[in-house]
């Protein structure tokens, strides 16, 4: 599904990222932990071609993300607030999406109603997005991302911000797109939920994968040994 | 308070605006310097200017009369251009800085303001070479203590007003048509309210114990201000208003990625400040094309530019901000499922209504001047094929993100020395097109050649579209790195 090719990424002589090879494939459901600064965004945003690879690529499906815009019909993805309008209603915004991905008004009742112990619609019908508590921006974000009815899911630290039953909630939502076949990669700072949710968990240090775990028993010490938690 | 200031100061000291708009900032400055100084000669040349023209030996009265309608000048000067001062005011909340402070903080800071600056240009130089050597000193200072207290009584009233939610484009059409109409009235010797003014100045001059009067209005301005700001001291937005009301354009959102792309900025436009009063600002220029082709209405070229003016001034005035307009969320845009032309044919379709808009706004302009039908239309065809062209492709180089939230008026930000360089072409292909055809006197064609071009323009707007997606793919990266450094 997606391959990173030798990407490379540097500012001002300082390499974030480097990466000789990885293969995401389909299905799996990738977590991805790290420092800050680790370069976990990068990657991401290199992935979504926000920005230019210093060498190398990434491939989606074959192709070449920056000679391409075929991934974007099958991708969804939210980095952070760049990623929604915010003069809009929730409502509004996630209509929009849905009409890029040729969903009608009906498609989007029912998938509010099969969201609405994320996020209640009618709670905040009322408000632009730019007025909404970072948590809510952020479940914004995160539900049009996957409304988009995406074959690969691309989220950065999704968790973050959230409420324990929204993050129990996103957790179970996740592993459900998962066994209906779309693959996920999302980073974290919670190894906890990580390991929960996660077949393969790639450790970033540095700009560089220094461990790509399959999630088995000892995963999470594993991670937790890396990260220095007692 | 001292903290405050010096917090504030810390705060434009290290401020990114200073890295970022050298070429703003130095235009400005000078622009600034201009009119202090301009302003200083004024004032020491009132009394000779003065007498040169009403032959009256004693200018004091006829001086304070017209510092009235510098002070309506002013007073709409502020509404338009003054900023409070904010002082971001929220880390201060939780700590022991007493909250009377906080709100006395921002109007202290509003005494030293340009335009106050500008004012005391005027009338000390005044004050001091006719004023002090013709009167008694009583009659001096109180005279100098009323002007003053009037320049800080429009500064707090300014400041109150600005406040206020219900500031709308009608109370300030009303603002400007009455004050017109008194200015009319004064000049046609019908009702001379300057006369009045001066003889109220004179009245409490005279008296120095009047003097209590203006001393009296500005601290009722003062505390006018200070009250509206302690209302907003409190950082929960005042923000009842029911969203998604203003203009939805269902219409346009299930007719393809284009229409979809429309009717989001459409809703931008509708729902932020700065692009509503960027495009008011270009309504506000047929009117000057009007008053300008009183005086000039027989060269043809100058005729020319004023249509070229009329037609383009709102489509430009809006899309010379083009991708800027999109700084907050342009992420969104480049991960979403919308093509990069599809993204520019929406922008392309927004510069064509708009500048319709414009053109069937100044259909009575040309009610008035039936020989302006050739040239608006002959520009509107230019604006459409040509001069979205140059702005889209200009707009790829853009790399200052803009918040939708602020007014447009003495506004920089997002600007850079592409928007300055923009009106050479825009101007200059018109220009050429008219002096090539002049050369050969047949510059009464020059409207056809601009219209065709225009046409031209147009026709290949498809291929000329695709050019610039490529030019925009090449720039995005850098593009979105400087949008994201909001």
């Amino acid at each position: 599904m997606i391959e990173l090719l030798e990407l490379q990424k540097t500012y001002s002589e300082k390499t974030v990222l480097s990466i000789q090879q990885l293969t995401i494939s389909t299905g799996e459901l990738v977590g991805l932990v790290g420092n800050n600064g680790a370069g976990k965004t990068t990657m991401l945003s290199l992935i979504l071609d926000l920005i230019k690879p210093t060498k190398g690529m990434a491939r989606s499906k074959q192709k070449d993300v920056s000679k391409t815009d075929s991934w974007k019909a099958y991708t969804g993805s939210y980095l952070g607030e760049g990623f929604l309008i915010p003069f809009l209603t929730p409502l509004e915004f996630l209509d929009y999406v849905g009409n890029l991905h040729g969903k009608n008004k009906a498609d989007l009742s029912d998938f509010l109603s099969d969201v609405s112990g994320f996020f209640s619609g009618d709670m905040n019908a009322k408000k632009y997005i730019r007025d909404l508590s970072i948590g809510n921006k952020n479940k914004i974000g995160i539900l049009a991302a996957i409304y988009a009815s995406p074959e690969i899911l691309i989220l950065d630290e999704p968790f973050a911000n959230l409420d324990p039953g929204s993050q129990s909630w996103l957790k179970r939502k996740l592993t459900e797109l998962n066994q209906r076949g779309v693959s996920v990669l999302m980073s974290s700072h919670d190894l906890k939920h990580v390991t929960d949710v996660c077949s393969r968990v790639l450790l970033l240090d540095n700009g560089k994968i220094i461990k790509d775990i399959h999630v088995s028993n000892t995963a999470l010490m594993e991670l937790e040994a890396y990260f220095s938690i007692q | 308070m001292l903290n405050l200031f010096l917090h504030q100061w810390l705060e434009t000291k290290r401020s990114l605006f200073w890295q970022k708009s050298v070429f703003v900032n130095i235009l400005s400055g000078i622009m600034g310097l201009y009119f202090l100084i301009n302003f200083l000669l004024l004032g020491f040349y009132a009394d000779d200017l003065i007498q040169s023209v009403y032959q009256e030996s004693n200018t004091i009265r006829l001086f304070s009369g017209f510092i009235l309608f510098y002070y309506l000048f002013d007073l709409f000067a502020r509404f338009m251009v003054q900023k409070n001062t904010v002082l971001s005011i929220q880390p201060y909340l939780i700590l022991p800085v007493s909250k009377q402070s906080l709100i006395h903080y921002p109007l202290v800071r509003s005494i030293f303001s340009f335009l106050n600056v500008l004012a005391l240009c005027l009338i000390i130089p005044y004050f001091v070479k006719v004023v002090v050597p013709g009167t008694s000193p009583g009659f001096a200072s109180s005279w100098f203590a009323t002007l003053i207290a009037l320049m800080f009584i429009n500064n707090f009233i300014i400041i109150a007003i600005k406040k206020l939610d219900a500031i709308n484009p009608i109370l300030i059409s009303i603002f400007i048509v009455s004050i017109g109409s008194l200015l009319y009235l004064n000049f046609k010797d019908i009702f001379s309210l300057s006369t009045h003014f001066s003889a109220m100045i004179f009245f409490i001059a005279e008296k120095p114990i009047m003097v209590v009067i203006p001393i009296m209005l500005l601290a009722i301005s003062y505390y006018f201000a200070f009250s509206s700001l302690r209302k907003g001291l409190y950082s929960e937005s005042p923000n009842n208003r029911e969203a998604g009301s203003q203009g939805t354009f269902s219409f346009l959102t299930r007719r393809g990625q284009v229409a979809n792309l429309l009717a989001i900025e459409l809703k931008m436009i509708f729902r932020n400040k700065r692009p509503k009063t960027a495009l008011l600002y270009g309504v506000l220029m047929i009117p000057y094309g009007l008053l300008l082709l009183q005086n000039k209405a027989d060269d043809y070229f100058l005729i020319l530019f004023i249509g070229f003016m009329i037609i383009s001034s709102i489509p430009t005035m809006y899309a010379q901000l083009v991708f800027s307009w999109e700084s907050s969320h342009l992420d969104g845009y480049l991960t979403n499922n919308v093509t990069i032309v599809n993204y520019l044919k929406s922008k392309y379709l927004l510069i064509g209504l708009l500048t319709i808009t414009s053109y069937l706004l100044a259909l009575p302009l040309v009610l008035v001047h039936p020989e302006l039908l050739k040239i608006h239309t002959a520009m509107l065809f230019y604006t459409i094929g040509v001069s979205s062209t140059i702005i889209l492709t200009l707009g790829c180089f853009k790399r200052k993100p803009i918040s939708l939230a602020k007014n447009q008026m003495i506004n920089y930000e997002g600007l850079s020395i592409v928007e300055f360089l923009m009106i050479f072409p825009l101007l200059g292909l018109p220009s050429i097109i008219y002096f090539i055809l002049n050369a050969y006197d047949q510059s009464a064609y020059a409207e056809y050649g601009i219209g065709l071009v225009g046409l031209a323009g147009i026709v290949f707007n498809h291929q000329l579209l695709q050019a610039i997606g490529r030019l925009f793919v090449k720039n995005k990266y850098a593009m979105g790195q400087g949008f994201r450094k909001n």
